[in-house]
């Protein structure tokens, strides 16, 4: 097998190195071996204390894939979608995620098989005479054996860590990420609690994630408890749905899809990032401490005239005040 | 003697116009208080807006449309930045 994802990240407007990460697929192939998914393999304790060596270089690498992926501030991975490395990633993670799913299936498959033929060891054995020629029979073969290669059986259910996975679902856009989060339960859990942490900003300054702030919301609407000492919330509204293409424009960096991001005091706002895609510098090394998260929830809260420092620079159209004189 | 005084106030002409603007990054420090690296927008194209009567309410919030504007003998049109070059056309999708 020959899946392997290759990420090398210049990061652009920072100019900052930040690692480089291969996911070399030969360990999951060892691994495979290890979970008898691998044609022909032999099981005997040499190869046992193999796969346990193996297994720990595997483990090693994850950490070093880890590490790596920990490393890249979350706002940058938007820097990445449009290079050649990030596809050839996703597309690695797709394969990677069919080999996952393959690998589940069959195991279902085996265990539906040994509880239909529970008690029964010598048709067990049978089955697997029967068909010996097929890899997956030979999987079947050996239960004593197939109970300690359930301690291998997937790096993905055993040997990556959830934070790993989790942080390799910030780089997937959200149709991979769903198509990845319907693959098996633990990928749904883990999709999940990725779009939940990629969508806290949002979630924060956009929404009521209160149920009773809601309810609040609607009684304000219906004009319940609208006294003076009465408490209140943010009537939530949702921006517009439709999309706005530019065509033509002299200057092509106009041209494009607009989505209505925000609001402002003259009406909605509709941006697009700009292309080639630039970002507003960060100071380095600034530490986002408490007061310095609050000012930038209030500061998202109304729509700025501009982007925060580490976003991107965006074409915006709104409407203006312009006092007779052309800006 | 009876002194008869009209005074005509006129509003001030206020006008709201749909602009095109890009973010562009201050490289240096600019006439009065922009600072290098600061984030500035860029205006280029511009348009009256649509009003009920010409579109529907709906319409009438999102940036005006080639389209109707070309009903009435208008466009998007170019400021200094873009003044000799090609002016957008701008329609709704969906």
């Amino acid at each position: 097998m020959q899946v392997s994802a290759c990420i090398e990240y210049n990061s652009f407007a920072l100019n900052q190195p930040l690692g480089f990460v291969v996911l070399e697929t030969s360990k999951m192939d060892q691994v495979q071996k290890d979970t008898g998914m691998e044609e022909g393999s032999e099981h005997t304790d040499n190869n046992m204390s193999q796969s346990q060596s193996q297994s720990a270089t595997s483990q090693d690498q994850m950490q070093k894939c880890r590490q790596w992926l920990m490393s890249i501030p979350r706002q940058d991975v938007a820097d990445l979608q449009h290079t050649q490395e990030y596809r050839d990633f996703i597309r690695a993670f797709e394969r990677l995620s069919s080999v996952h799913r393959s690998g589940a299936f069959r195991n279902q498959k085996r265990l539906s098989l040994m509880a239909l033929e529970e008690g029964e060891t010598g048709a067990m054995a049978e089955v697997a005479g029967h068909n010996n020629s097929t890899s997956e029979n030979e999987y079947y073969s050996s239960p004593t054996i197939e109970i300690q290669r359930d301690k291998h059986f997937s790096f993905l259910q055993h040997m990556a860590d959830d934070d790993i996975i989790i942080r390799m679902f910030e780089f997937l856009d959200s149709q991979t990420l769903v198509r990845v989060s319907m693959t098996c339960s633990r990928f749904h859990e883990l999709a999940l609690e990725s779009a939940a942490q990629r969508t806290h900003e949002i979630a924060e300054t956009r929404q009521l994630n209160n149920v009773f702030h809601l309810l609040r919301a609607q009684e304000q609407i219906d004009g319940i408890g609208t006294g003076l000492q009465d408490r209140h919330v943010r009537v939530p509204v949702l921006l517009l749905g439709r999309r706005v293409t530019v065509t033509g424009a002299g200057d092509p960096e106009y041209n494009g899809l607009y989505f209505c991001t925000g609001s402002n005091g003259n009406g909605f706002i509709f941006t697009k990032p700009r292309f080639p895609e630039r970002r507003i510098i960060r100071v380095q090394g600034q530490l986002r401490t408490r007061e310095n998260i609050a000012d930038a929830v209030q500061r998202d809260r109304l729509e700025r005239e501009v982007a925060l420092p580490g976003k991107q620079l965006r074409c915006i159209i709104s409407k203006r005040f312009s006092n007779e004189v052309w800006l | 003697m009876l002194i008869r005084t009209t005074s005509i106030f006129y509003a001030p002409i206020q006008t709201i116009l749909w602009y095109m603007s890009k973010e562009v990054l201050s490289t240096e420090t600019a006439e009065g208080d922009t600072r290098a690296g600061a984030v500035t927008q860029t205006f280029s194209y511009w348009s009256k807006l649509m009003v009920v009567g010409e579109a529907s309410p709906d319409l009438c919030r999102y940036p005006s449309q080639t389209s109707v504007l070309a009903r009435h003998n208008q466009r998007w049109n170019t400021l200094t930045p873009t003044l000799f070059t090609r002016t957008p056309t701008v329609e709704l999708l969906d």
